[in-house]
């Protein structure tokens, strides 16, 4: 050989659904897939065995399934992830107008707070706003999600910072704007919606744990424990087309049974056509050991295959698509530029700090505090401390998974790899099936 | 057959020593999440059948986490929930 010997990429994870007579890889680190035809099939044998050089890799080599062998591919998403956390992207801010709620759910992690963000507040955040954009220079992009307690409840805010964002978007001192909200959905009334379209929220994430007789007993109204099911779907339809609906189930032991009366009760609804419903795992965000209802990374990925399989044969639009690479941040954690901002002018990095016993790394009326973040172990994790997830293939996609809960499992002496390691192959094979998608390549 | 491998620099990468041709690996590998940076603004506006492109998972923030996670190298946006931080990307969806 007279280049160097190529190895097969350390992140590839091979696709060989059981019965079928098909072969595909997928790389983690590149996103990228490919169908092993035969001729590839025998140069990746033959890259397998050391017996190709660099001169010879081909599509395999500029696709990123083979890299030369003195290529360290983990110190490769080090330098790549490292590189991203130092620098100043766009800005994206998670907004609680309020920390007040009118639901009562058992399972929330806030205590909530009476009272919305006070004007002076509010200034100081659209001063901090300009100064992270200021940060970024041109091009810069602020995207924005508005979160509580129930933000609904502190609608007059979202329309006054709403106006600020988009004067900002005129003024030319962004170049785009992009805005979401997470909320309970009791709120969304006609008038409601009109005021989000023309404050440019374009997605809007509500949770229903369930069909009315199981949702009704888990999301409640805090007076009267009133049910919030019927009223909630029926408000949905209020929601203009320009808005997009993601339905979001928290599933634990307790409701995991009634997965599929949701959709049918969506399909009743009259509403399914205009939702993806996500099922995500109920996660244990205190200090503690997990509540016993808590399922567990792996029974939630078999309860979600499951779903799977049933939403496709059903034409239920249930999201399950693969995560991709997420070498330059896993959330908002790992990004210098974005905040999780309280009604109190609190500046976090991590939603579930919120209300929860969390340490705030500044604060709006604190300039210097803006641009010196203190160390904590969130600002200062490190995907690479742990010799399991650097010799696992999934490292570029899973990046140790979510920042907090590896703290917080960390701190109760347990480890726990996120849902979708146990069955990462058939959401791939799921998505992309038997045509090949490269996305990017490494050796041009 | 020539070398199709070669960096910047104009050199071929089997030339690097070990920590350059990381050095080089890892500056493609940034330039592939630039990549899908830029693409995922083009899913964003895909309306057809939307759960096919649909991700959820910690945004930067919760929905994927709940996730706006960044999502940054993603043809898919996470967001990052404040049960589940999964990302979205903070949360956002592609559709």
């Amino acid at each position: 050989m007279p280049g160097c010997a190529l190895v097969p990429s350390r992140f590839n994870v091979e696709i060989a659904p059981e019965g079928q007579d098909f072969r595909a890889l997928y790389n983690t680190a590149t996103g990228n897939y490919l169908v092993l035809e035969s001729d590839l099939a025998g140069l990746y044998g033959r890259i397998q065995e050391g017996e190709v050089g660099a001169e010879a890799g081909g599509r395999l080599l500029e696709a990123g399934f083979a890299v030369e062998d003195h290529v360290d591919e983990v110190a490769a998403v080090a330098q790549v992830f490292n590189g991203a956390r130092q620098s100043r992207y766009s800005p994206h801010l998670t907004v609680a107008p309020t920390l007040d709620c009118n639901f009562g759910c058992p399972y929330c992690f806030e205590s909530h707070i009476k009272g919305v963000m006070t004007p002076a507040v509010q200034e100081r955040l659209i001063a901090f706003t300009e100064w992270l954009a200021d940060t970024v220079g041109a091009g810069a992009e602020l995207s924005v999600s508005w979160f509580g307690g129930e933000p609904l409840m502190g609608l007059p805010v979202i329309r006054r910072l709403s106006r600020h964002f988009l004067a900002m978007r005129l003024d030319g001192r962004i170049d785009g704007y992009t805005a979401d909200i997470i909320t309970n959905g009791y709120g969304l009334t006609p008038k409601v919606c009109e005021i989000l379209e023309a404050c440019e929220v374009s997605q809007a994430q509500v949770t229903l744990d369930g069909p009315a007789e199981i949702h009704d007993t888990r999301r409640f109204l805090k007076r009267g424990h009133g049910a919030t099911f019927d009223r909630i779907v029926a408000n949905l339809h209020n929601l203009p087309d320009s808005v997009r609906i993601a339905i979001r189930m928290n599933v634990d032991r307790t409701n995991m049974a009634s997965a599929a009366a949701l959709f049918e009760a969506l399909e009743a609804g009259g509403i399914i056509g205009r939702v993806a419903v996500d099922l995500s795992p109920v996660e244990n965000f205190s200090a503690g050991p997990a509540a016993p209802d808590v399922l567990s990374p792996r029974e939630f990925a078999d309860f979600k295959a499951k779903m799977v399989a049933l939403s496709d044969a059903r034409g239920w639009p249930l999201a399950a698509t693969p995560p991709g690479p997420s070498m330059a941040a896993v959330c908002q954690v790992d990004s210098l530029n974005s905040f999780v901002v309280s009604a109190k002018g609190e500046l976090f990095k991590c939603w579930a700090e919120l209300e929860n016993g969390g340490v705030a790394v500044g604060h709006l009326e604190d300039r210097e505090s803006w641009s010196a973040l203190p160390k904590m172990p969130l600002t200062e994790r490190d995907p690479f401390d742990d010799p399991e997830c650097t010799s696992c293939a999934l490292l570029p996609t899973c990046m140790g998974s979510c920042p907090k809960l590896r703290d917080l499992n960390r701190q109760l002496g347990v480890k726990a790899c996120p849902p979708f390691k146990y069955d990462f192959e058939a959401l791939v094979f799921r998505r992309y099936g038997r045509e090949s998608n490269i996305k990017s390549t490494l050796r041009p | 057959m020539a070398n199709t491998a070669t960096g910047g620099a104009g050199r071929d990468i089997s030339h690097f020593t070990g920590d350059e041709a990381t050095a080089f690996h890892a500056a493609q590998l940034m330039a592939t999440v630039s990549g899908a940076k830029k693409k995922k603004k083009k899913c964003k506006k895909m309306k057809a059948d939307p759960c096919k492109e649909v991700n959820i998972t910690c945004k930067p923030t919760l929905l994927s986490c709940k996730p706006v996670a960044d999502c940054a190298a993603l043809d898919i946006d996470t967001p990052c929930s404040p049960m589940q931080c999964r990302p979205v990307q903070s949360v956002s969806i592609d559709f």
